[in-house]
Formats: structure tokens, sequence, C-alpha cells
């Protein structure tokens, strides 16, 4: 078996030194060629590939599994952003309820303390202690992105939770974001009768989720040229922040305000707080669906959120890196990164009931 | 100290420094927005310093002693967690089990606060280091309370009614506030242990020598400091309702950039609470003021930086002028010059 791999390894080096032409050097580093092969060529599929189909020209590269995932002993890890926030821990009760079915898996957790360097730091240990997979929500995209290709180098598929990073690597397990961003921009609209002013209390400068629910937002406020937005500030994700920015909003702008759209569920909690203590009662929306945003919406402190189901989102990455880890597919060589996206449920007051106890995080 | 508070000097008063640069701070933001201008917009600057300033009144101590507490934001996350925990999983959100909680909760800062005391007092470890490590260690210890996860406390009545009642138009945080500001306020200008904390704080070998007792007074001062803190905390999850083991992190930043700001020597020893209050107003306005000109949240802390280094840059050069030491582009050096042609 370990004969033919090298065989086919060796074909695969051949083959992509032809694709690349005058690329010399490329033979001291296999996996580099093979990448800059893939890149030459045609676009990939996630499905698996036999390893007859290693057809000259490169491609999607083979590698023989190191591993069964579902009997030989295996260590996982998960790199939240942060472990002691809401989404982060859900989705790591998804994942190791999934894992738990597996006896063979061994899961820890280790907490990215909300800085990339330190996520950079784990990842690179976790390569050095030989891993089995890696599950990873990247907080900055470029920062984490040659630690990553370092990881699928040494034959460890990475799969990202919702932040990704900038190069293709075994999969990515995302929210959604544009679409949400723009769906709440709808819902706000349709409230208004395409009419009306809001503010947006926004994520951290530079948080890519931010961007994106506000990228969608603004496409939709785009297409409604009857609502204006007022402002937009940040309040760091944060509910006590989110509580003074909204106070200082009602003040500049006071009854002008219509809407509010928070970049996620705790700034919005925070906006319902200051208008239920200004006495007023304004749309507002938040996003990811948190336990206590669900309550809020009951009690009518906040009008609406974009649910996800993080256990099920955790679940899902374990899956794909568990597949992937018995597959003959080498992520390292994929083009592009395959992502799927989990489908976001729009949640207000006559459809909260629907979410169970048991699916709230 | 409390002498010169009695005569109450209008040059004095505009001699600070800090004052004016509040009061042109305020007059400008008033002139580009009336509404900064309002009872409504000076309440919400209370209420957003609220907790930074309940933290101030219990660090204060700490840094009165050439010290710093950097747990301040530990003690928070602490208490709040201890208290959600116990009325959600002990207690059944019941009012009598929420009194029950607090005092616990604030027993958890006065037992950090004690265990601060009693190393900082015995042995002589930099308070930086000290608190820098132990306050990941309280994190620590609450993520194993709350299990990491978001400890929901939305139906204590007790709990909601400090969280989101007004009396008069204010919210009950910032009553709470001005509680703590009296009591420090007393504690360090009309007791005999405010008299010692400044001594100790100046010069801990000639206080010990003239039998003031040191650790003593350094332990009380930690307790303060925790007690304030773990307050803090409870106000924070009785707003939120809720408890989460990242609650208040990197709050000791703001706080040490208020009490720095406030005029306090970060050598201890000198400085007033009213000054500390003073800065974190000051910070306050700017953040309150910033937003209310619609300016971007990226040039905020740009904004902030800037300031804290002109209020301190301002305050050297008072002290300069004051020490009649002539130092740096500001003081001096044209007197230098003048007394260069003078002796020519």
């Amino acid at each position: 078996m370990k004969k033919l791999s090298n065989i086919l390894l060796a074909t695969l080096m051949a083959a992509s030194l032809v694709a690349c032409g005058g690329a010399a050097n490329a033979a001291n580093d296999a996996n580099a060629s093979q990448q800059q092969a893939a890149t030459t060529e045609q676009t990939t599929t996630t499905t698996e590939a036999a390893p007859a189909q290693t057809t000259s020209g490169g491609g999607i590269g083979v590698k023989t599994p190191k591993k069964d995932p579902y009997s030989d002993p295996l260590k996982i890890a998960w790199i939240p952003s942060n472990a002691t926030e809401a989404n982060g821990t859900a989705w790591g009760k998804g994942i190791q309820q999934e894992l738990a079915y597996w006896p063979n898996v061994q899961f820890d957790i280790y907490d990215g303390e909300s800085d990339a360097d330190k996520q950079n730091t784990v990842l690179s240990d976790l390569i050095a202690q030989g891993y089995d997979g890696i599950i990873i929500q990247a907080i900055n995209s470029a920062v984490l992105a040659p630690t990553v290709t370092e990881a699928e180098k040494a034959g460890i598929p990475v799969v990202c939770i919702n932040l990704d990073v900038d190069v293709p690597h075994a999969g990515l397990v995302a929210m959604t974001d544009v679409e949400a961003g723009y769906a709440i921009g709808e819902r706000i609209a349709e409230a208004l009768n395409g009419e009306g002013n809001v503010v947006v209390i926004t994520a951290k400068p530079g948080a890519s989720r931010g961007e994106r629910l506000q990228e969608g937002f603004e496409k939709s406020l785009a297409e409604h040229p009857g609502i204006k937005m007022l402002d937009a500030q940040t309040a760091e994700w944060n509910m006590e922040k989110a509580q003074v920015v909204m106070n200082d909003y009602l003040t500049q702008y006071g009854d002008e305000i219509d809407a509010v759209f928070a970049h996620n569920d705790q700034m919005a909690e925070g906006a319902g707080m200051a208008v239920q203590n200004a006495g007023k009662e304004l749309i507002i929306w938040g996003a990811n669906g948190e336990t206590k945003a669900l309550e809020y919406i009951e009690q009518g402190i906040i009008t609406g959120t974009v649910y996800t189901n993080c256990y099920n989102q955790g679940a899902t990455a374990a899956r794909v890196l568990l597949m992937n880890i018995g597959s003959t597919v080498d992520t390292s060589t994929l083009t592009k990164t395959p992502v799927i996206k989990m489908p976001p449920m729009t949640v207000d007051a006559s459809n909260v009931d629907q979410i169970t106890a048991d699916m709230r995080w | 100290m409390s002498e010169n508070k009695k005569s109450f000097d209008i040059k004095k008063l505009f001699g600070n420094t800090r004052i004016i640069v509040l009061l042109v701070m305020m007059a400008f933001f008033t002139i580009m927005r009336p509404r900064f201008f309002t009872y409504g917009n000076f309440v919400n600057i209370m209420y957003a310093v609220t907790l930074i300033a309940i933290m101030i009144c219990g660090a204060m101590f700490a840094v009165l002693l050439g010290g710093i507490d950097r747990t301040v934001s530990g003690n928070a996350a602490l208490s709040g967690a201890i208290m959600c925990v116990l009325i959600s999983q002990k207690f059944n959100y019941s009012n009598g089990g929420a009194i029950i909680a607090i005092l616990i909760a604030l027993g958890g800062g006065l037992l950090s606060g004690l265990f601060h005391g009693l190393i900082m007092s015995r042995f002589k470890i930099p308070a930086f280091l000290l608190t820098l490590s132990t306050n990941e260690v309280l994190y620590g210890i609450v993520q194993i309370i709350t299990g990491n996860q978001l400890i929901n406390n939305l139906n204590c009545e007790l709990t909601n009614y400090i969280g989101s009642t007004r009396w008069l138009g204010i919210p009950v945080p910032v009553y709470v506030l001005l509680l703590c500001f009296i009591i420090g306020y007393i504690i360090l200008n009309h007791t005999v242990y405010g008299r010692q904390i400044y001594s100790v704080g100046g010069n801990r070998e000639a206080s010990e020598l003239s039998g003031i007792p040191t650790r003593r007074v350094i332990i009380i001062a930690y307790m303060m400091s925790g007690l304030m803190g773990a307050l803090s905390g409870i106000m924070l999850s009785c707003q939120n309702q809720q408890a989460s083991a990242s609650q208040a992190k990197n709050y000791e930043n703001n706080v040490l950039a208020a009490i720095v700001v406030g005029g306090v020597s970060s050598k201890g020893g000198s400085g007033t609470l009213q000054g500390a209050m003073l800065g974190a107003l000051l910070i306050g306005v700017m953040e309150n003021g910033l937003r209310l000109m619609g300016i971007p949240s990226i040039y905020h802390d740009l904004a902030k930086g800037i300031i804290i280094i002109f209020v301190l840059a301002l305050d050297m050069m008072a002290i300069a002028r004051r020490s009649g030491l002539a130092r740096g582009i500001f003081s001096g050096r044209k007197k230098e010059k003048k007394e260069a042609v003078a002796s020519e």
C-alpha cells in the first residue's frame, strides 16, 4: 500500500512539473508543486476522489488515510475564538456530543482568548503534537492562513466554523451572514413600509462576520431608498456597551429612529434595554439566536433575530472532519474550500416558540 | 489634605487642568451638538461610567499605596458569576435568595482582596505582576463556576429592579456609585485610616517606623478594592440579567487610565478620589461626545489616547513649573534663555 502511494505521489509530482513548465525547483517541495499544479487546473468538487482518478495534469491529490476515523484512536481539537462566548460554547458542545458516540476519539478544547496570535501558537503546538484533525473559528483570516496550510500539509484536515481563513483547506461550516443581514434589512423595510430611519450597532471593527452582515443589510437598504441609515457605531459585541451606545443614539436622534439593527444578539439585548428604559418602542433586530435573545423576543424587548442551531453546526463540523480524516482526498491540494452553510431561521414573536428548549444555546 | 479642601477657591478650581479640559470639551460638544447639554445626556454619561467608576472607588486604594490592582475586572466577573449561578440554580430566583447571593458574591470579592492584601503585605512581589496573574486565575475560576456557559438570570425581581429601574430618571447603579464615592471620600479624607494610607503610600518604611500598622493598612486597601470590584460586577450582571465568563474583561485598563488621567500618582501617596472620578468623567464625556457627533468608532481609541496624553502632558507641565525645574519645551526654556541673555 505504501509503495502504491509512493508511486502515486511520484506520478503526481511529475505531472505537476509538466503542468508548471519550468518550475525546476519545485522538485524540492512536493507539496508546493502539488498546490501550484492544482491552481492551474480545474476547480474541485467536494466528493471523494478515488485513487484511480489521479490523472495527469494535477487536480486534487490523493492520500492514503492514516487512520480509520471510526475505530483507530484519534485526537481532535477545537479552537474557538473565545471559549467563554455563547456560540463558542455551543459549537463546542455540539462537536462534543457528536464525537462522544465514537469512543476512539479524544476531544480537546483550546481557548483562543480572542487573540489571533494565541490561536496561531495553539495551532502550531497541535501540529507538533500530531493531532488528527482540527476545528477552528479563525479570528483573523490572514494571520492564521499560513499555519492552516502547514497543518494541511502535515496531513491534518482543518475545518473552520463561521470565521474562515484565506487559504483553501478541508472545509468551512458557516452561518449565513450576508444573507442574514439582507433578510433583516428586508424585515425592517417591510415593518416600516419602506419609509423610516434605522441605526446600526456594529461588531468590533474589522470582524469579518460584522462586515458581511452589514454588507447584506446595506444591500437590502439599497433596494429601499425610503429607509435611511442614520448612524453606525460599535459596541464591541458587548451588551452593556450597546446599552450606552443606544442611549446616545436616543439622545442624538430622539424620535427620528424607527429601527435598530445590531450585529449580534448581545448588542440587540442591550439596545432593547435602553429603549425600554427610555419608555419607547422600536423595531430591534439582532443575529445569532442565543437563548436570552429568544426570551427577550418572547418578552417583547427585542423584535427578532436570525437563529442558527449552533449544536447542529458544531456536529456538522465534526462529521465533515471525520469524513476528511478517513477520505483519500488530500485536502491540502484543494483549490477552494468546500463550504457548508447552515440554514438560518428568521425568528420573531410569531415563530419563536418553534425553537424548543433543546435547540436553545 | 482636608484643610485645603475646606477653603473653596475658584482660582484653585480652575487651576486644575482636568476641569479646564473637561469644560472646554463640554463647550465644544455643546456647540457641535446642542443635545449634548441636556439633563438626559448627563444621566447617560453618568450611567456609562458607573461600572468603571465603582471599580475606581476600590482600585484607588491600591494605587494610593503605590500598587496597582488589575483584579478588579476578575473580581467583577467572579461576583457576577457567583450571584447568577446561586440565584438561578440554588435559590430559584427568589428575592430573599438574591440578597443572600449578593452578599456571598460580595464576600467573594472581599476574600479575593484579603488574599491579595496578605500576599502584598508579606512579600515584595510587584503588584502589577501578582494581580496580572491572579486576574487570570480569577477568570479561570469563573469559567469553572459558569461551565463556560452564559448564566441567564431573567426571572429574579430584585436583580432586575436594580438593573433597570430609575429613581427620578436616574438609574439605580448611579446611586450605588454615589454611595461608593461618598464612602470612599470619607474614608480617605476624614479617617485615621485615610491618613495612614497616604502615609504608607508615600513612604512605607517611615510609616512603619512611626508606628503605623502598615500590613493592616495594605490588607484593608486590597479588601476595599475586591469589594468594589465585586459590587461593580453585581451591577453589571443586574443590568445584563446575565453572567458570562468573560464579563468585564479588560475593564481594568479603563479603570487605571481614568485613575492616571485623574492625577493620581502611580508611585503612590498622592492624588484624590474626586480627581480619579473626574478622570473617568473626562473619558466618558469624550466617548459620548464623539458618538453624538457620529464620528466612526475606529477613531475613538485614537482620540481617547490623545486626550490621555494631552492631560498628562499638561500635568507634567504644571508640576515642572511648580517645582521650578526647567525641563521640556514648555516650561522654563524661554526663562533660561532670558536668564542667559541677562547674564551676558
